[in-house]
């Protein structure tokens, strides 16, 4: 157990020696990945969505493609297809860029909703179809999504249903004061990429995967849990509440951030810790009260009483 | 009061907009039977306006709109119910003052009234309906009154939240309300108002033209219930006497005005002898001016007065339901005074020559009154006379030309031709309408008379014997006396033909019908007559005698007591009773602590985060703390956790801090 722990720190060390003073939204990305979850990364252009996914994918060492998604992008650039080979007479399929371990799909939200749904039943299923023939996705499979925030020109906001298929949605911001003076007196990030070390791979993966699964949550865990859900549901504050999908998802990251802390059970404090990346993107306020999702987090974990 | 002191301000209330015109609706709506249809569509148009004043779309109407939609609601109930004194029209103005209210919803006290106005709209309702329906009605009307009010305090809950801690109101609410009803004085009525006018009637009417009972029958209405005490009389004797009518106008029969002479029989007053059957007859909730019986009876109820002839009406009318008892002598002949005899010989002239000549026929042929009797009903016999509910329309001559061409009829028909005839002859007769019959209930022991059983029947008066029952519909259809109308009009067209969904149309719900009618009697008999003298027995059941003393002990221990006891429970068990003990230990240093250290702990916060605070802010405790946090973690969140140990651990942990 220890050495796990002490790898995963290691790995999370190593992002941050590119991914300056985000060690949060680090430590939430590798949860979301040992969840077995998707990750959306939500911000605006240029605070480094794009190079936290690249140098993530350098340290886990999966197996790594990119999709740019744009307005003309089609389902099949995606997924793949089939091709005639007239050598051989017959159809050759040529899987796309979704056949891989780890995924980054850069600017989602700027595809048609077609491509789009396409992509994310992929996610959900773990597997695509593709002219009546069902293929399997490779293991682990993980996809990290950027997007732009919606009221950027030439985006097609991403619906409720889809937005529930991301696990965590996380957002970066800009750097601190520090940070952003020791970036800009180091080298391209980019550049620096092909010096990190690979310190996991899909295997170790999906082992620690298997290990979060069984991390204990006890009863008083679980009824706070559903203390939460409950309160979604019947404060009028929160146009709908928490889908049951969400709760497994909220148990499943907190069981991974546990892991991560180096614990087998379960506290309320992780819970906490992810309530906000898990919950903020599937929550909307009623009509009458003009609020973000993070606000009504913050209220959620101010209202429900920890103990009952 | 401003609105700028309160904390909770008129800008919030109008959140609550939605609720008050939902709780609006759901009161008025169930008037619809006392409301002219009007005050709906008004109700709709003020609502809209509201609604648009809520968007900020619209604002509140001027000073002058609103005086002229007040006179303009005001002279349209007069419009509507011809004045002002009566019932129907107070409840109006109470309606349209409640809903013109909407229009000047400006301050908090505004949206209080309106509420506190459908409450009174809601107990408004029961002056007209106190059915088991009109109770369930009112449930949901409270439900909905009390979810709106909550809408007051903050409004918090969602809409399906916020009706069921309604529901959990009401429920607390229950023991309270039967403690009211019992002990609640029952004060008689401050001032009487005229009751309603002729619409609200339903039932039978005192006067008859040929067709108004088989108009009637369609009608699957109950019209009372009775009980007997002892064996019930055969079908054949169960005439249910209502109005004796005597006058013949045209062809509408109707009660004479004749006022003298309305003594009962000598042998029947009080005392005179033993009755032959007592029985108790609940009326159904309708207005009413007379009273039923079996003929001749003696009715104990001091609002009833005997009107000679056999009826028994009431001094003044009433509406609502209605129950009394009856005692019946079944041999008692009834005589009659010379002049009631004239009266009852009475005809109108120049109709009906060819009865008036066969009249006059038996006159010469018998000399004997029961003879021409006979023969009028040997008549009946053998002229193929047809029992329907659908008889041809009769022209000016009516008894002409039922009884020598169509011959087809309902009971009116036969009855009214009967008198007709006999009188011509000579003989004093008259005629007397009612309900005939009745469906029994083998269960409870009680008959239900229906609308449907509505019958009329003749008297005639024969020298020696007083007023004779002749009923000439027993003669050409005897099945509809023995077995009821049902039998003989079951699946015919017209009969109960006004309640197409009626129960009663299907015999496979004669059980449910029966269910439902018990349960229906069961609560106007203990719970809508529950008046004042029921009232009186049982607090004297309770209290062996009713004086001021033991009022006020009872008052004090059935409700002084509980509610202080629910007072205390609520105060100090608030949470704490149903939290395992160990998290009631950790509470209570939680507590403890934040008294000594002035850091509260938040209902959000885990017990780590609290720790991390009180290390922070007051390390004086962190130490001693963490340890009390982590037997607390241990317990409640490791795999395994010992609960009785850590209850221990915590006990010694806090003696050690003398908490």
């Amino acid at each position: 157990m220890t050495s796990d722990k002490d790898l995963l720190q290691q790995a999370q060390q190593e992002i941050s020696q590119l991914i300056l003073g985000k060690s949060r939204q680090v430590q939430l990305s590798l949860c979301c990945l040992l969840a077995g979850g998707h990750l959306l990364v939500e911000d605006l252009p240029g605070v480094g969505k794009t190079t936290l996914a690249q140098v993530f994918a350098k340290v886990v060492g999966l197996e790594y493609q990119r999709v740019q998604f744009t307005s003309d992008l089609l389902p099949a650039d995606v997924l793949g297809l089939s091709v005639f080979d007239r050598n051989t007479n017959a159809f050759h399929f040529h899987p796309g860029p979704i056949f891989t371990q780890f995924l980054l799909v850069d600017e989602v939200n700027r595809a048609s909703p077609k491509t789009q749904s396409a992509l994310l039943e992929a996610m959900a299923e773990q597997q695509v179809t593709i002219e009546g023939e069902t293929r399997k996705l490779p293991q682990p499979f993980f996809v990290m999504a950027t997007q732009n925030p919606i009221f950027q020109s030439g985006t097609f906001p991403l619906p409720e249903s889809q937005l529930d298929r991301f696990m965590m949605r996380i957002s970066l911001g800009y750097p601190d004061e520090r940070s952003e003076r020791l970036l800009l007196e180091g080298g391209d990030p980019r550049q620096q990429i092909k010096h990190l070390r690979a310190l996991l791979d899909g295997e170790r993966i999906t082992q620690l995967q298997q290990r979060v699964s069984e991390i204990e949550a006890r009863g008083s865990v679980i009824s706070y849990l559903q203390r939460l859900i409950a309160f979604t549901r019947q404060d009028s504050f929160f146009a709908f509440g928490l889908s049951t999908r969400a709760s497994l998802a909220l148990l499943q990251a907190a069981k991974a951030w546990a892991f991560l802390e180096g614990r087998d059970f379960l506290l309320p404090d992780d819970i906490q810790q992810v309530l906000e990346p898990v919950a903020g993107h599937r929550l909307q306020a009623a009509a009458d009260h003009r609020v973000e999702g993070e606000t009504l987090v913050k209220r959620l974990l101010a209202e429900v009483p920890v103990l009952a | 009061m401003s609105a700028e002191h309160n904390e909770f301000s008129a800008e919030q209330y109008s959140r609550a907009g939605p609720w008050v015109l939902a709780a609006q609706l759901i009161v008025i709506l169930p008037l619809y039977k006392v409301l002219p249809v009007w005050t709906i569509l008004l109700w709709g148009s003020v609502a809209f306006w509201y609604w648009k004043v809520l968007r900020s779309a619209w604002v509140h109407p001027s000073a002058l709109i609103k005086t002229a939609l007040v006179l303009a609601g005001f002279s349209g109930i007069y419009f509507s119910y011809g004045r002002f004194l009566a019932i129907e029209p107070m409840v109006a103005v109470l309606v349209i003052a409640l809903v013109l209210k909407l229009l000047e919803l400006k301050h908090r006290r505004d949206y209080w009234l309106v509420l506190f106005l459908c409450y009174f709209c809601l107990g408004c309702g029961f002056l007209f309906e106190q059915g088991l329906l009109s109770l369930a009605v009112a449930i949901v009307q409270l439900l909905v009154l009390l979810a709106a009010q909550q809408r007051f305090y903050g409004g918090q809950l969602a809409p399906t939240a916020s009706l069921k801690l309604a529901g959990l109101m009401l429920l607390q609410a229950v023991p309270l309300m039967l403690f009211l009803f019992v002990v609640f004085p029952r004060i008689g009525p401050l001032w009487t108002m005229p009751l309603p006018s002729q619409s609200a009637r339903t039932g039978m009417s005192d006067n008859v033209e040929f067709g108004d009972i088989s108009s009637l029958i369609a009608s699957a209405d109950l019209a009372f219930r009775v009980q007997f005490e002892g064996e019930p009389p055969a079908a054949e004797q169960r005439y249910w006497r209502g109005l004796v009518l005597e006058n013949l106008q045209g062809r509408r029969w109707s009660r004479s005005d004749y006022k003298g002479l309305v003594a009962l029989p000598e042998s029947i007053k009080e005392g005179g002898s033993e009755p032959d059957l007592s029985y108790t007859i609940t009326l159904e909730s309708n207005f009413h001016e007379w009273l039923y019986s079996l003929t001749p009876s003696v009715l104990q109820d001091t609002d009833a007065h005997y009107a000679g002839a056999g009826q028994w009406l009431l001094r003044k009318p009433r509406n609502g339901r209605l129950q009394y008892q009856g005692q019946w002598f079944a041999d008692v002949q009834i005589d009659a005074h010379k002049h009631e005899l004239t009266r009852n010989l009475q005809l109108p002239d120049d109709i009906n020559p060819r009865t008036r000549a066969l009249a006059e026929q038996w006159r010469l042929q018998y000399s004997q009154p029961s003879e021409r009797l006979a023969a009028a009903l040997a008549y009946f016999r053998s002229g193929q006379f047809i029992y329907t509910l659908q008889p041809p329309r009769l022209g000016k001559d009516n008894v002409d030309e039922f009884l020598f061409e169509t011959r087809q009829g309902f009971c009116e028909h036969f009855a009214g031709s009967l008198v007709f005839a006999l009188r011509a002859a000579g003989v004093p007769a008259r005629l007397v309408v009612g309900y005939q019959g009745g469906e029994m209930d083998a269960e409870q022991g009680y008959f239900r008379v229906y609308q449907s059983d509505a019958h009329a029947w003749a008297e005639v008066w024969l020298e020696g014997q007083g007023w004779l029952r002749v009923d000439p519909t027993a003669t050409v259809s005897p099945d509809r006396i023995r077995l009821g109308a049902e039998s003989v009009f079951g699946g015919v067209q017209g009969f109960l033909d006004a309640a197409p969904l009626s129960l009663r149309n299907f015999a496979w719900a004669a059980e449910i019908r029966a269910m439902a009618d018990r349960i229906n009697y069961a609560w106007a008999r203990w719970v809508v007559n529950f008046d004042s003298d029921s009232q009186s027995a049982v607090l004297v059941k309770l209290l062996g005698k009713i004086d001021m003393q033991r009022l006020l002990i009872a008052l004090l221990l059935f409700g002084g007591l509980p509610l202080l006891l629910l007072g205390i429970w609520a105060t100090r068990f608030e949470r704490g009773a149903q939290l395992p003990k160990l998290e009631q230990r950790y509470l209570a240093c939680c507590q403890q602590l934040a008294k000594l250290s002035g850091i509260g702990r938040r209902e959000g916060e885990t017990p780590h985060q609290y720790l991390q605070r009180i290390q922070a802010q007051a390390p004086e405790w962190g130490v001693w703390f963490a340890e009390v946090t982590e037997v607390y973690v241990a317990a409640r969140y490791r795999p395994g956790g010992d609960n009785n140990k850590a209850l221990l651990q915590m006990k010694t942990l806090a003696k050690a801090r003398r908490i």
